[in-house]
C-alpha cells in the first residue's frame, strides 16, 4: 500500500460505481479472433467423397475400390483428365454425351479419391471454365450432377481454390430452383455451402446473386438429405458478421415453421444442421430472435437438450438457447417466468450440461445461466436454490480458467438485484452471505490475480459487493484473510485505467489508512 | 510557412548550450515556431538530413517526439494547437523509412514517436503502416539486416502493446484481427528464420557474440509480440502453428549458448529471451490450458531444471522471476497434480524457494547504497518482481491445493534456519533473516502494512524468542539487516503484540532511531508511527499521549537527530513519524518550542530547493498539527509561532517557491483563524497580496487562496469592506464562478461574503452577483453549479431574510425569482446532500414559503404547493434514494486542473460550520412553521396540499405534523 494520504489525494477517484457490468446480459463478442470453435470448424467446408444420394450403384462400388495413391500420380492423372474433359467438351460427334459424362466422372473420381484431392492441379489445368460450361441449362442431370460434384470438391480446398469457383456461382445457384432434380439441386447446394464456408467476402457475393431464397425453400420439406444439405449450406451462408442474411432468411415464408418442425421431429443429424441455422439466426438477427422467441422454440431446444446425448447436437442447441435468452429481453421477461414448467426445465437441462464431461458444454451452460441470473430477483432465487448452485461453486474452484470466468458471472449475478439507471446495484444479501459462506470468495480473488482484464474486473466487482455487503462489517476482514488486498495492490500502477481506479478506490475506501488522528 | 533548416539547426544547437541565455532564447523561439503549421515536418526533415551533426539531429528528434506527444491529438481542453491533417499524412508517409535508416539514438526517438502516432491512429487512420512494416521486414530479413529487423519488430511490439491491457471490446478485437491477419505469418517466418540462423551458427561452432546478440534480441522481440497478439485470446493462426512455436520455445529454455553465455552481458541477452519465453508459456498455461496441456510436462521439466541453475546464481533476476511465475501458474491450475508427486514440494522448497529467498550480495548492496529503494521493495509491496517475493508467491500458489504440506515443510525449514543461526550467529545471520522473511511474506497481508495471520508460527512466541532479542540488542549498529528484519516483523504484526510488551520495547525503538543504517532508523521511525495508529475494537486508539509521555523528550530529540544522518536529511519516514507523534502527544511548551524551531529550520533548508514532495508534505503537516494542537491547549503561543513562521512564509511568497505556495496559504489561513481581532498589519499586507489578480493566475493555488480569503472574511470582515476591497473580492468570485473547474471555489468565497458581512455592505454589489450567477446559469449549467446556487440562495435567505433575497433578484429582472424557483429550485431541491447542507436548504425553503409574500400570493399557490412537495421529499427520503449518480462526474474531469498540484493539508483543515446552530430538527421546524402559517388562514392550506403534493408525500407530511403535534388547519 502506498504511504498515507498524499498519494491517495493524487489518485483519480473511482470513476463509476463498481459492480454494474455483471448484472447485464451479455452477448458474445461479434468479432472472432480465435479459431472458430472446433466443432463447427469441421463443418465449414465438406468434401463429397461418397455420393449423397448413392443411388448410382457403380459409384458406390467405385468408392470401395479407392486406395490412396501417390499424390504426384494423382496430380498427373488429374491434369490429363482435364485435357480429356477439354476434348470431350469440344467433341461434337456421335456419343458426345457419353464421352462428356465419362470424362466428368473420371474427373470427379480423381477429386473424391483422397482426403487431399488434387484441386490445385485441376484448377491449373483449367478445369473451372470447362465445368462451368458443363453446367449450362438443358444439360442432362447426370452431367450436371458430376460437374457440380467436381466443383464441390474444388470448393472444399484452400481459400484461393474456393475463390476460383466465382464464375460457376450463377449457374450453381440457378440449378437450385424447383425445376432441377433433387440430386442436382442438392449437389449444387453442397458446392455453394463450401463457397459460403470460405468467408465473408464470398458469402456476400452469394447473397447478391440471390442464393438465399432457393436454399431456404429447399429446407422446407420434411426429410431427406436435401433438407440437411440445404440447412448446412444456409448455416454457412448466414454466418455474418453482417446480420442482413439472417434476417432475410427468417422472413422467407415457411422457414420458421420448417425450423420448428425439424427441431421437433427430425432425426439427430438433421436437427443438428437446423440447430446451427438457429445458432446464427439468434446470434445475428434481432428480428429472427424475436420471432423465434414467440414460437415454442425454447421448449423444443430444451427437449432436445434433455433427450439427446450427442455432443454434435447438444452444442448448437445449447448455444441457440443461450442466444435466444441473451438476445431478447422478452425471453426472460415473458417466457422464462419463475414458477413455469418451462423455466424449471431450462434450469434442469443446464444443470445436465454443467455436469457433463465436455468442456464446451460446461462453459456454454454457465454462460446461459449467467444471462438468466441477470434477470429478476425471482430468477436469481430460482438458480440459487437449484442444483446448479453447488455445481457452480465447485467449478469456480476446480475448472479451467475460461469456465471459471463464466461461472463467476453467474455467481456474481446471483448476488445483485437488477438496478435502474447506472446506480450501484443493490445486494441480495441472503445470496451473497450464503455463497461467500460456502467459500466462493477465493475463486473471485483468483480472478483478480489473473492476466485477463475482464476476469479481473469481475473479481473486483464481486469483492466490492463483499466489502460493502457482508453484514457486521465482515467484508473487509474476509477479503483481508483471503489475501485480497495483495491481489488488489497489483493494480496500483496497472495500465488499464478503469481497473486501476477500481482497485485503488476499493483499497482506499475500505482499507485506507487513517490519515489524521481524531482524539 | 517555410522553415530555414540552417536556422532551425542553430536553434537546436543552442538548446544544448550550457549557457542559460542562448539556451532559453532558442527554447522560446522553438516554442513559438511550434505553433505554426508544418513545424513538425520541418523538424523531421532536419532529423533526416545526413549532413547535419548527429547531436543536433538527436535534439531535434527529441523535440519532434515531444511535439507529437502534445499536439498529435491534444485533449479538448488543452491549449495546444493540433497538427493539421495534411501535415500528419506527410509525417506518416516519411517516418517508417526514416526511422529505419537512422542511427540508433535517433532511431529510438523516432520509434517512440511512431508509437505515439500509432496510439491514436493505428490501425484505422493509418492503414499503410502495417503493410509497410511487413514489406520492410521481409526485405530486411532477406538481407539479414538485423539492425532494421529489430527496429521494425521494436515498433510493432510497441504498437501491439495495447492488446495486453485493454478490455475485450468489439473495436479492440477488430483491431486485433487486423493485426493478426497481417502480422501473424510474417512473425512466425521471421522467428523461424532467425532460429535457423542461430542454430546453424552454433552448430558449426561459428558465431561471435557480436553477430549472435542481435539475433537473440530479435527473437526476444518476436516473443514479446507473440505475447501481445495472444493476450486476449488464442488466435486461430497461433493455434494452428502452436507446434512450431513451442518447439523453439523449448529449445531456448533447454539449450546453452556458451559463446554468448560466457560473458555476463551475453548471458543477460540469452536470459532475456528465456524470460520472454516464460511469459508466453505462463500466458498459455493460464488462459489456454487445454490447448497447451500436451506441452505442459516438457515445459515444467525444462523450467524446473533451468531454475535449479538460475537459483544458485546471484544475477539472472528477471529470468528467475518469470520462470518461478510459470511454476506458480501451474501450481494453481487444474494441472496442479504435477506437484502432488512425492518429494516434489520439499524439493521445490529446498532448491528453488530457499535459495531465492536468501539474501544475496545485491540485496546487501541495495540495503547500504539505496535505502529508499530497499524499503520500497521490502516493506511497501514494490517487490512484485523480486526473487524473494516471487519465491514466496510460488509457495502460496502450491498452498492453495496442498496447504498442510506446505505449512509443515516450511515450518521445519524455518526451525532449521533458526537452529543453524543459533549454532553460529555471526556467520549464519542470513539464515535468521531468511526465516523472518518467510514468516512475514507468507502471512496474509492487510492494508497499511500489517499482517493478519500466519499458520507457520505462533506469532507471539516467535516474537518473544526471535524478534525481541534483536530489538533488545546492545549494539544498534550490529547486523543491521537483521535489525531491519526484526523491526519490520514488529511493524507488520503490531496489532498482535500486547500493549504491555510494546511499552516495554518502546525505549529500544527510540534507540534504534540512532542507528547508523538508514534502513534501520527509518524502520524504527516507521514502526513508532504505525504503532500510534493502532486501533482497538471500537476504533479507539490503543496508544495515547499518556503512553508516549514518559519517553517524549528523548523521542522527539532522537527523531530530529536522525534527520542529520547522511542521506536522511529528507527522510520521509522520520518526518511522518514526527507528524504522528505531534498528533498524539501532549504538546507542552517544552515540546512546542524546540519542535517549531526544528521544523522551521528544516523548512528554511528545503525552501532553497524543494526535492522530496512527500517529505515536504509531512513537514508542512507537522507544522500545521503542532500549531493546531499547541494553540488548542494554550492560545498565547500564537505570537511565538508567528515569529518563527513568518520569515519562512514570507520567503516562500517572496521567492515564489511554487511548490510550497499552496501550503503557505493554508498555514496562513490557519494562523488567521487562530488569531483574535484585531488582525495585525503583517496579515493585512498578505491580504493585499491576496487580492491582486496575479496571485490567482496559477490554478494550483486557487483552493488554498480561497481558504485564506475565507479566513480573512471570517476574522476581519470590517477590513474587507474598507478601501473598495469588497469589489476586489467579488471580482475574484466572478472570475472563479465563470469556469466549471473553479465554480465551487467561487461559491466558497461568495458564501463567506454573504455569511460574514452585513447586508448594508453587500447591498450595492448584489445586482452584480446575481448577474454573474445568471449568466453562468445560461452559458454552462451543471448539476454541481445548480446545487451550489441553491445552497447560496439558502444562506442568503437565512442571513439576510427572504425579502432581501426576492427583491434583489427581481431587481435584476422583474419576476425572475419565481422563474428560478420553478425551473431550478423545485426540481433540484432533492439533489442536495450533506447533513448541514440539507438542513440549511430545507430550513431556508420552509421560511420562504411561510414568510415570503411572493409565495403566499394567491397567484403563486401552485408554486407554494410544489415547493412544499420538494421540501418533504428532501427531508423524508434517504440520500441514496433521492440522488442518482450524477451523470457529469464533476469531481474528476473538472478538478483535474489543480488536483495535480494542490495538496490539502489535513491538519490545517477548515472545520465545517453550521450556520443554523439553534435549529436542531428541520422536520420539527417544518411542522411548527406550517401550523403557525395555517392558523392565519384556516382551510386554505389543506386544499393546496391536497392538490399539489404527491400522495406519498401528503401522508409523510401528515405523519410529520402529528409527530410534533402540529396539525395543519
Amino acid at each position: 500500500m502506498a504511504e498515507g494520504g498524499l498519494t491517495s489525494h493524487r489518485r483519480d477517484p473511482i470513476k463509476s460505481s463498481v459492480g454494474n457490468v455483471a448484472a447485464h446480459r451479455r452477448r458474445q463478442n461479434a468479432v472472432e479472433v480465435g479459431k472458430e470453435r472446433r466443432e463447427s470448424l469441421v463443418r465449414a467446408k465438406r468434401l463429397c467423397r461418397v455420393s449423397s444420394s448413392c443411388d448410382d450403384s457403380d459409384v458406390c462400388i467405385e468408392n470401395d475400390m479407392i486406395i490412396d495413391e501417390e499424390q504426384s500420380i494423382l496430380e498427373a492423372q488429374t491434369s490429363s483428365a482435364v485435357e480429356e474433359l477439354k476434348s470431350a467438351v469440344s467433341f461434337q460427334g456421335k456419343g458426345a454425351m457419353q464421352k462428356l459424362v465419362g470424362a466428368l466422372r473420371e474427373m470427379r473420381r480423381l477429386l473424391s479419391k483422397s482426403e487431399f484431392p488434387p484441386v490445385e492441379a485441376a484448377i491449373k489445368a483449367g478445369a473451372i471454365p470447362l465445368l462451368v460450361q458443363c453446367l449450362s441449362f438443358g444439360s442432362p442431370d447426370e452431367q450436371l450432377l458430376e460437374a457440380a460434384w467436381c466443383l464441390t470438391n474444388i470448393a472444399a480446398g484452400k481459400p484461393e481454390e474456393t475463390k476460383a469457383l466465382l464464375p460457376a456461382l450463377p449457374l450453381l445457384i440457378a440449378h437450385l430452383g424447383e425445376k432441377s432434380s433433387s440430386p442436382v439441386a442438392e449437389q449444387c447446394a453442397w458446392a455453394l455451402g463450401n463457397v459460403a464456408g470460405e468467408g465473408e467476402e464470398l458469402r456476400s457475393v452469394l447473397l447478391c446473386q440471390g442464393a438465399l431464397p432457393p436454399l431456404a425453400r429447399m429446407m422446407l420439406p420434411n426429410k431427406g438429405s436435401t433438407v440437411r444439405t440445404a440447412a448446412w449450406a444456409l448455416s454457412n451462408l448466414i454466418k455474418g458478421p453482417d446480420h442482413k442474411a439472417a434476417t432475410e432468411l427468417i422472413r422467407v415464408d415457411g422457414v420458421v415453421d420448417a425450423i420448428l418442425r425439424h427441431l421437433r421431429k427430425a432425426d439427430e443429424e438433421l436437427a443438428t444442421e437446423v440447430a446451427w441455422v438457429v445458432v446464427y439466426l439468434s446470434a445475428l438477427s434481432n428480428v429472427a430472435t424475436s420471432m423465434l422467441v414467440k414460437s415454442d422454440v425454447i421448449q423444443l431446444l430444451v427437449q432436445r437438450l434433455a433427450s439427446s446425448n450427442s455432443l454434435q447436437l447438444l452444442i448448437p442447441v445449447l448455444r441457440s438457447l443461450g442466444n435466444v435468452i441473451a438476445g431478447d429481453s422478452h425471453t426472460i421477461v415473458a417466457v422464462l417466468l419463475p414458477g413455469c414448467e418451462i423455466t424449471d426445465n431450462v434450469i434442469e437441462v443446464l444443470v445436465k450440461c454443467l455436469k457433463s464431461e465436455h468442456r464446451v458444454l460446461k462453459k456454454e451452460a454457465a454462460w446461459v445461466l449467467s444471462n438468466i441470473a441477470a434477470g429478476s430477483v425471482e430468477h436469481k432465487q430460482l438458480i440459487y436454490s437449484s442444483e446448479a448452485a453447488p455445481l457452480l461453486l465447485r467449478l469456480l474452484s476446480t475448472a479451467p480458467f475460461d469456465i471459471r470466468k463464466e461461472v463467476a458471472y453467474v455467481l456474481g449475478n446471483l448476488c445483485v438485484a437488477p438496478t435502474e439507471g447506472d446506480g450501484k446495484p443493490n445486494l441480495i444479501s441472503e445470496h451473497l452471505v450464503s455463497l461467500v459462506g460456502r467459500g466462493c470468495l477465493p475463486g473471485f480473488i483468483d480472478l483478480v490475480r489473473s492476466a485477463d482484464t475482464e476476469a479481473a474486473r469481475l473479481g473486483l466487482q464481486f469483492m466490492e459487493l463483499v466489502l460493502r455487503g457482508m453484514p457486521n462489517g465482515e467484508g473487509p476482514k474476509l477479503v483481508e484473510r483471503e489475501d485480497g488486498i495483495e491481489a488488489m495492490e497489483r493494480f496500483q500502477f496497472h495500465e488499464n485505467e478503469d481497473l486501476r481506479n477500481m482497485a485503488n478506490g476499493l483499497v482506499d475506501r475500505y482499507f485506507g489508512e487513517d490519515y489524521g488522528l481524531d482524539e | 510557412m517555410e522553415y530555414n533548416p540552417e536556422f532551425l539547426s542553430q536553434c537546436f544547437l543552442h538548446t544544448l548550450s550550457p549557457q542559460p541565455e542562448p539556451r532559453r532564447a532558442a527554447e522560446s523561439k522553438l516554442t513559438e515556431l511550434a505553433d505554426h503549421p508544418n513545424y513538425a515536418l520541418a523538424v523531421l526533415r532536419l532529423v533526416a538530413e545526413p549532413s547535419i551533426n548527429e547531436q543536433i539531429r538527436h535534439a531535434a528528434a527529441v523535440n519532434f517526439k515531444n511535439h507529437l506527444r502534445s499536439r498529435w491529438a491534444p485533449s479538448p481542453d488543452s491549449s495546444f494547437t493540433p497538427i493539421l491533417d495534411a501535415e500528419k499524412d506527410q509525417i506518416k508517409i516519411l517516418i517508417v523509412t526514416l526511422m529505419l535508416s537512422s542511427t540508433p539514438l535517433v532511431q529510438s526517438q523516432l520509434s517512440e514517436s511512431l508509437s505515439l502516432i500509432g496510439k491514436h491512429d493505428f490501425p484505422k487512420s493509418w492503414p499503410t503502416l502495417l503493410p509497410e512494416l511487413v514489406s520492410n521486414l521481409r526485405a530486411a530479413s532477406q538481407s539479414n539486416d538485423y539492425a532494421s529487423i529489430n527496429g521494425i519488430l521494436g515498433t510493432a511490439n510497441s504498437i501491439f502493446k495495447k492488446f495486453r491491457y485493454q478490455y475485450k471490446t468489439n473495436d479492440l478485437l477488430l483491431d486485433l484481427k487486423y493485426c493478426l491477419d497481417n502480422f501473424s505469418a510474417p512473425l512466425l517466418e521471421m522467428f523461424l528464420r532467425t532460429t535457423a540462423l542461430i542454430d546453424s551458427m552454433v552448430s558449426s561452432g561459428g558465431g561471435s557474440p557480436v553477430t549472435l546478440k542481435p539475433l537473440f534480441e530479435s527473437q526476444r522481440l518476436c516473443c514479446r509480440i507473440f505475447f501481445s497478439l495472444n493476450f486476449q485470446e488464442l488466435p486461430e493462426f497461433f493455434e494452428d502453428h502452436m507446434k512450431e512455436w513451442m518447439a523453439e520455445f523449448k529449445k531456448y529454455l533447454t539449450t546453452g549458448y556458451p559463446v554468448l553465455e560466457s560473458s555476463a552481458e551475453g548471458l543477460g541477452v540469452v536470459d532475456e529471451l528465456r524470460a520472454a519465453v516464460c511469459e508466453n508459456i505462463s500466458l498459455y498455461m493460464e488462459k489456454n490450458e487445454e490447448e497447451f496441456k500436451d506441452y505442459l510436462n516438457d515445459f515444467a521439466q525444462a523450467v524446473w531444471t533451468l531454475l535449479g541453475n538460475v537459483s544458485q546464481s546471484s544475477s539472472r533476476d528477471s529470468l528467475a522471476v518469470t520462470a518461478i511465475k510459470f511454476l506458480t501458474t501451474v501450481s494453481t491450475s487444474v494441472h496442479h497434480t504435477l506437484f502432488a508427486v512425492d518429494g516434489v514440494i520439499p524439493q521445490i522448497c529446498q532448491s528453488i524457494v530457499i535459495p531465492n529467498v536468501r539474501l544475496r550480495d545485491e540485496d546487501e548492496e541495495l540495503f547500504e547504497m539505496n535505502y529508499i529503494e530497499f524499503i520500497r521493495r521490502d516493506m511497501e509491496g514494490s517487490d512484485i518482481d523480486t526473487r524473494r517475493r516471487i519465491a514466496c508467491e510460488l509457495l502460496k500458489g502450491i498452498a492453495t491445493n496442498y496447504k498442510q504440506q506446505v505449512i509443515s515443510i516450511v515450518s521445519v525449514q524455518i526451525q532449521n534456519l533458526l537452529t543453524s543461526y543459533a549454532a553460529n550467529p555471526a556467520a549464519q545471520w542470513k539464515d535468521k533473516d531468511c526465516a523472518i522473511y518467510l514468516v512475514v511474506s507468507l502471512s496474509a497481508k492487510k492494508a497499511g502494512g500489517t499482517s493478519v495471520s500466519t499458520d507457520l508460527v505462533d506469532v507471539q512466541s516467535f516474537f518473544a524468542s526471535v524478534i525481541v532479542p534483536e530489538l533488545q540488542s546492545q549494539d544498534v549498529n550490529a547486523f543491521p539487516m537483521l535489525k531491519a528484519g526484526a523491526l519490520k516483523f514488529f511493524t507488520m504484526f503490531r496489532n498482535q503484540i500486547p500493549k504491555t510488551l510494546v511499552l516495554q520495547l518502546f525505549p529500544y525503538l527510540i534507540q534504534f532511531l540512532g542507528a547508523e543504517s538508514n534502513v534501520v532508523h527509518s524502520y524504527a521511525a516507521s514502526c513508532i508511527e504505525k504503532l500510534l495508529l493502532v486501533k482497538d475494537e471500537g476504533g479507539r486508539s490503543r496508544y495515547t499521549s499518556a503512553d508516549v509521555a514518559p519517553n517524549l523528550l528523548v523521542l522527539m530529540n532522537n527523531l530530529f537527530t536522525a534527520l542529520r544522518f547522511p542521506e536522511s536529511e529528507e527522510n520521509q519516514y522520520i518526518m511522518k513519524s514526527i507528524m504522528r507523534v505531534l498528533g498524539v502527544a501532549e504538546i507542552t511548551p517544552e515540546i512546542a518550542g524546540p519542535c517549531i524551531a526544528g521544523l522551521t529550520s528544516i523548512l528554511a533548508e528545503v525552501c532553497k530547493n524543494p526535492k522530496n514532495p512527500i517529505f515536504n508534505h509531512y513537514l508542512f503537516e507537522s507544522v500545521a498539527v503542532l500549531v493546531r494542537r499547541a494553540c488548542e491547549r494554550d492560545i498565547s503561543l500564537i505570537p511565538s509561532f508567528e515569529a518563527s513562521l513568518f520569515p519562512r512564509l514570507q520567503e516562500i511568497l517572496g521567492n515564489d517557491v511554487t511548490e510550497f505556495l499552496p501550503y503557505a496559504f493554508q498555514l496562513l489561513a490557519q494562523l488567521v483563524e487562530l488569531n483574535r481581532p484585531p488582525i495585525s498589519d503583517t496579515y493585512m499586507e498578505i491580504f493585499k497580496l491576496l487580492l491582486s489578480p496575479d496571485s490567482w493566475n496559477r490554478n494550483s493555488n486557487v483552493p488554498a487562496l480561497v481558504r485564506l480569503l475565507q479566513a480573512f472574511l471570517e476574522k476581519a470582515p470590517e477590513k474587507v469592506t474598507q478601501e473598495g476591497r469588497l469589489a476586489q473580492v467579488l471580482g475574484i468570485f466572478n472570475r472563479l464562478v465563470s469556469a466549471p473547474s473553479t465554480d465551487e471555489q467561487g461559491f466558497y468565497v461568495l458564501n463567506s461574503v454573504i455569511e460574514k458581512l452585513e447586508y448594508g455592505a453587500i447591498a450595492p454589489y448584489v445586482g452584480h452577483i446575481w448577474n454573474a450567477l445568471f449568466s453562468r446559469l445560461q452559458s454552462k449549467r451543471t448539476v454541481k453549479f445548480i446545487k451550489s446556487l441553491l445552497v447560496f440562495m439558502s444562506l442568503f435567505l437565512v442571513k439576510h431574510g427572504s425579502a432581501n433575497l426576492v427583491d434583489s433578484m427581481n431587481a435584476v429582472q422583474a419576476g425572475i425569482f419565481l422563474a428560478i424557483l420553478e425551473q431550478f429550485l423545485i426540481p433540484n431541491l432533492k439533489l442536495i446532500t450533506g447533513r448541514i447542507e440539507v438542513k440549511l436548504v430545507s430550513v431556508a425553503s420552509i421560511r420562504l414559503i411561510c414568510e415570503s409574500p411572493s409565495l403566499l400570493d394567491a397567484g403563486a399557490v401552485r408554486h407554494w404547493g410544489k415547493m412544499l412537495d420538494s421540501i418533504v421529499t428532501l427531508l423524508s427520503r434517504p440520500e441514496e434514494d433521492r440522488v442518482g449518480d450524477e451523470p457529469e462526474m464533476p469531481d474528476i474531469a473538472e478538478n483535474a486542473g489543480y488536483t495535480a498540484a494542490f495538496v490539502n493539508l489535513y491538519n490545517a483543515g477548515k472545520k465545517e460550520e453550521d450556520p443554523l446552530k439553534d435549529i436542531k430538527d428541520p422536520k420539527e421546524f417544518l411542522a411548527a412553521s406550517l401550523v403557525k402559517l395555517s392558523a392565519l388562514s384556516p382551510g386554505k392550506f389543506p386544499q393546496i396540499i391536497n392538490e399539489n403534493l404527491d400522495p406519498a408525500n401528503q401522508a409523510i407530511l401528515l405523519q410529520i405534523c402529528s409527530t410534533y403535534n402540529c396539525p395543519i388547519v
